[in-house]
């Protein structure tokens, strides 16, 4: 949501924190998230997640921009390991559609209640999955979850970040809404708002018609500073935040 | 098992007893979207036992 690492980490100082009407924060000290901005990667050990599992292809544009950052990384001193998520990240997609589905409904009550026929397709066909969701079904989607979290948790925990793709296939125009809902499905990102993992999607550079490819950066729980730390190192080698893309 | 199923009936039986302001052309895609949760929720794995219920990993200063 932002052109470069140090706004990235200048919006992320702005908002983050204990708020005590949102269920969403923790009682936590917030790190200053600038200072170790420019400290490099030299003798930091990042997994590498060649391969998502998925019987789905990834954009061969895709795939080269997660090897240039590899490439970058490693020539500025850091180890990459090559590692394999616990499930596919399809897996935890599947518990989306119950958890979000069902807080947003939540979320919404009161406006889907009164005016649900105004509301644009898609967060209406949202919400109405998740009115009709069992709290059976909700509670063992959590349930679910602790687990995915805690498999999640013993392979992140064991390096400075990880490294995997985000979206499979290059951003799409935005005139076209089913490639849009295309790109958004499919994506590697659902696994870390599942587990609870800082994440960090970063640009790798630009496909033929001039629209940009990325990747994901993935830290331990409460360290968003190493992620930022690491995708500034791969973005100071590159201008690609200085690039817009063709719209 | 086969896919749970709705009925544009059963969808409009939902939407009055939780005073859903849906028009009627709506309960077709009200029927399909209670058919996917339904899908959804039967899909997610069950523990075997009901002890087994994992603590959240996710903490401060771990």
């Amino acid at each position: 949501m932002t052109w470069s690492i140090e706004d990235n980490a200048n919006v992320l100082q702005a908002i983050a924190g204990f708020d005590a009407r949102d269920s969403a924060t923790v009682d936590h000290p917030v790190p200053d998230y600038l200072r170790g901005l420019e400290a490099g990667v030299r003798g930091l050990t990042i997994g590498y997640v060649r391969d998502i599992g998925e019987a789905i292809a990834i954009e061969q544009s895709v795939i080269e921009g997660l090897e240039d950052v590899v490439a970058e990384l490693k020539l500025q001193g850091a180890t990459v390991v090559d590692v394999s998520l616990p499930l596919p990240p399809s897996r935890y997609r599947e518990l989306t559609t119950l958890i979000s589905g069902t807080e947003r409904a939540t979320v919404h009550e009161k406006d889907f209640v009164e005016k649900g026929h105004l509301m644009g397709r898609e967060l209406r066909e949202a919400i109405m999955m998740g009115t009709a969701a069992r709290g059976v079904d909700y509670v063992t989607a959590q349930r679910r979850r602790r687990e995915l979290a805690d498999s999640m948790d013993a392979l992140v925990s064991r390096f400075d970040a990880i490294l995997l793709p985000c979206a499979y296939r290059t951003a799409t125009p935005f005139s076209d809404p089913e490639l849009v809902k295309d790109f958004q499905g499919r994506s590697a990102t659902t696994a870390f708002n599942i587990s609870g993992h800082p994440a960090l999607a970063m640009r790798t550079g630009f496909d033929g018609q001039g629209l940009p490819t990325g990747a994901q950066l993935v830290g331990r729980y409460f360290d968003e500073a190493m992620v930022l730390r690491i995708a500034r190192a791969y973005e100071r080698a590159r201008d690609w935040h200085s690039r817009r893309p063709t719209l | 098992m086969s896919d749970p199923t709705f009925t544009e009936a059963e969808a409009a039986a939902f939407a009055a007893r939780y005073n859903l302001n849906l028009p009627a052309e709506q309960m077709a895609k009200l029927a399909e979207k209670m058919g996917e949760i339904a899908k959804a929720g039967l899909a997610i794995p069950r523990p075997p036992t009901k002890f087994d219920s994992p603590a959240p990993v996710f903490r401060v200063g771990k």
